[in-house]
């Protein structure tokens, strides 16, 4: 490959040509001091809040404290290239980040710069960081669904597009991990996705993109890295950044499904700004305003009204609890600002149901709005049944004698909480979930051996897709549990059974 | 660095306040001698306070009383200083406020700047101007703004040609090194662009 120099040469020569040069009129400052991350200057009188500036080495600032002698600037960059005595001028525009399409199958860092190597972004749009989310009228109620493929999720705390429903846990339980399956369940769905890594390891997030990568996620997935290393500024637009990125398709009609991974790393980074910004530090010595930090980046995820075009923006924010501690000051704001919340427990990982959900505490307030209504039919007392099922399964431990009502519903418990289990990267079409939960709830593996279950089920859906394509097809065009197709499951469950073998 | 001493104000908040307060005082209190305590004034702390520090810190020192500091300077400015500007340089010291001197003084001139309707601009050229072009840039900055210039003026030889005009925080470039970097930002950005849209016209196999 080789450039032709005529061809530059008249590119530039018709770039001189056409050139106009205006006086250069800027309002500047002087940077007083520089620390971790921000700059305190002087001068800069008209600087708005939130408008950018820029250093002599080309780093971009953010105007974030106007105080009577200074402007506090946060520095999205290197804070090493910025000196005492620099001149810093105003730009008069708010940050903005590159949006469309050309961002699907990036991974790009907080402002939209590419990071993987691919050259730069292709995109002619530009949308501000910072905007304040749609209003009451500009919105409608959430009644579609959005399908995570994980049927404990589905099933009993279903989302639907335009909801925010949180998930925490504890390190290590699978809130990632529930997030990627999600995302790849999306495939072929149109819901375009964004994975925001905030103050994550490098490595991991690695992972993630390997994931995504290796499932055919990244084919419509933008993931955003500010990892651990990048400074406290770059952290704490992250979230906002990816905002920007997803709400453009909201605005244009479309679906998007965004990961914020996770928001109590974005509560520290701003923590740690606010402080050397001597904001008063109040619980935890976060700032009295990082509840507004949370509310007005998730207040943005919505589903429009049909005027607008009937968009959505689901968003899946993750916070990290600290030894199953919800009540701290983070995990308490951020569960009041969501729609619901799946709940990941230690214990429950370990003892190997995964995904660790507890179903007794997980929520999701948009609720049966939000299921197809095959699914509400079939899993509409899941919930409670669970709940009522570890109750009884505590009561049971004690080793008392039971009589045969109370053993087969412990009986059932068992093979719905082995049913629900689900392994990591394999989510399941809503349809296969209807027929595994159906074939559970209504007893079809109340004679299966309880480490069968999962074999069973395999080998069921496997049956049922090959045999039994039509109820299959009747299902997806109805969405309804008619007599016809319950009929048709019921059939074809009586015919798998008598050939099934339970594993040894 | 240079830039930085331009920046005369004091940038501890209190002290800034106090000075205000106490220069919009004096000049109350000056009456019809305005220009001649303002400049006393300023002598006070570029020929005094600058050359001897030890000085300041006297005046600002709580282990000297108070009458020691007034006879001090009335040894020191007796005479040579009006009597109004020698009486309110007591009143400082017997309020606590010495060290806000400095403060007052820059508030003052800077006060009597506007009273008199007059814009301080620095004035940066690659070459040293002459007074054609001074009265040249005055009187466009009388038209532009109303009000009659004084030019600080300094040379950077990298400007390579034109001026640029400070005002308070805003710069006006009107020099041959800014329009150049104007220019190669467009030329980059217009080379990108067209990289951009076709990119396969750019390349020869």
């Amino acid at each position: 490959m080789k450039f032709n120099s005529d061809e530059i040469a008249s590119v530039i020569q018709k770039e001189i040509e056409t050139f106009e040069s205006k006086m250069d009129v800027r309002e500047v400052g002087t940077v007083l001091e520089v620390s971790d991350g921000i700059a305190r200057v002087y001068g800069l009188s008209g600087v708005m809040s939130g408008e950018m500036v820029q250093f002599p080495s080309g780093v971009i600032g953010l105007a974030f404290n106007l105080e009577e002698n200074s402007v506090g600037v946060i520095i999205l960059g290197d804070y090493l290239t910025i000196s005492e005595g620099d001149e810093v001028k105003s730009l008069g525009k708010l940050l903005s980040v590159p949006v469309g399409d050309g961002v699907i199958g990036r991974v790009l860092d907080p402002l939209g710069n590419p990071l993987d190597g691919r050259g730069p972004v292709e995109s002619t749009e530009q949308r501000p960081v910072e905007v304040i989310a749609a209003g009451v009228a500009e919105r409608q109620p959430v009644h579609e669904p959005l399908q995570t493929g994980l049927k404990c999720v589905d099933a009993m705390t279903p989302i639907g597009r335009g909801q925010r429903e949180l998930i925490i846990g504890d390190r290590k339980t699978g809130k990632t991990a529930v997030a990627i399956d999600a995302i790849l369940n999306q495939k072929d769905t149109g819901v375009k996705c964004f994975y925001v890594a905030i103050g994550q390891k490098d490595s991991s997030v690695a992972l993630v993109i390997e994931a995504l990568r290796k499932y055919g996620a990244m084919d419509y997935t933008t993931v955003i890295v500010s990892g651990a290393s990048t400074p406290a500024p770059l952290q704490y637009i992250a979230p906002y950044s990816g905002t920007a990125m997803a709400e453009h398709f909201m605005f244009n009609g479309q679906h998007a499904l965004i990961v914020y991974d996770d928001l109590s790393k974005q509560a520290v980074a701003y923590r740690q700004l606010s402080l050397l910004m001597r904001r008063p530090p109040g619980r935890e010595a976060f700032p009295g305003d990082v509840f507004y930090c949370h509310s007005r980046l998730l207040e943005r995820s919505s589903k429009l009204s049909k005027e607008l075009g009937g968009g959505s923006l689901t968003a899946l924010p993750i916070i990290e609890t600290l030894e199953g501690e919800v009540s701290a000051y983070i995990p308490t704001n951020v569960i009041s600002i969501t729609d619901g919340q799946i709940y990941l427990q230690p214990d429950l990982f370990f003892s190997g149901i995964r995904p660790a959900m507890n179903a007794g505490i997980s929520v999701s307030r948009v609720g049966g709005a939000a299921q197809i209504k095959a699914m509400k039919k079939v899993a509409g007392g899941l919930r409670l049944d669970l709940a009522s099922f570890r109750e009884l399964e505590a009561f049971a431990q004690l080793g008392t004698d039971l009589d045969p009502a109370t053993q087969a519903r412990l009986d059932r418990g068992y093979r719905m909480v082995e049913l629900l289990k689900q392994s990591q990267y394999a989510p399941l079409s809503v349809y296969d979930q209807i027929m595994s939960i159906y074939a559970a709830t209504r007893g079809f593996m109340d004679d299966i051996p309880v480490k069968s279950v999962r074999d069973f089920e395999a080998k069921y859906l496997q049956f049922m897709r090959d045999r039994k394509n039509d109820i299959i097809t009747k299902l997806k065009d109805t969405n309804d549990l008619t007599a016809e197709v319950e009929a048709g499951i019921r059939a074809g469950l009586d015919e798998f059974k008598k050939g099934y073998k339970p594993v040894a | 660095m240079a830039e930085q001493t331009q920046h005369q104000t004091a940038l501890d908040g209190d002290e800034q306040q106090v000075g205000a307060l106490y220069a919009k005082a004096l000049l109350g209190a000056a009456g019809g001698k305005t220009d001649e305590i303002v400049s006393q004034l300023e002598a006070v702390v570029t020929e005094c306070l600058d050359r001897f520090p030890a000085l300041e810190q006297a005046f600002g020192s709580p282990n000297i009383a108070q009458e020691e500091k007034e006879a001090m300077l009335d040894r020191i400015f007796g005479g040579k200083l009006d009597r109004l500007l020698l009486n309110f340089i007591k009143v400082l010291c017997r309020r606590g406020r010495a060290e806000s001197l400095r403060a007052v003084q820059v508030t003052a001139s800077m006060l009597r700047d506007e009273q008199l309707g007059r814009l301080h601009v620095q004035v940066t050229s690659a070459l040293v101007l002459d007074d054609a072009q001074r009265s040249a840039i005055r009187a466009q900055l009388k038209t532009a703004f109303g009000k009659d210039a004084v030019l600080e003026e300094s040379t950077d030889a990298a400007l390579l040609g034109g001026i640029v005009l400070r005002i308070g925080d805003k710069v006006y470039d009107g020099s041959v090194l800014g329009k150049m970097q104007q220019l190669r930002q467009s030329v980059l950005s217009g080379v990108q662009r067209s990289m951009r849209s076709n990119f396969d016209a750019l390349i020869s196999s």
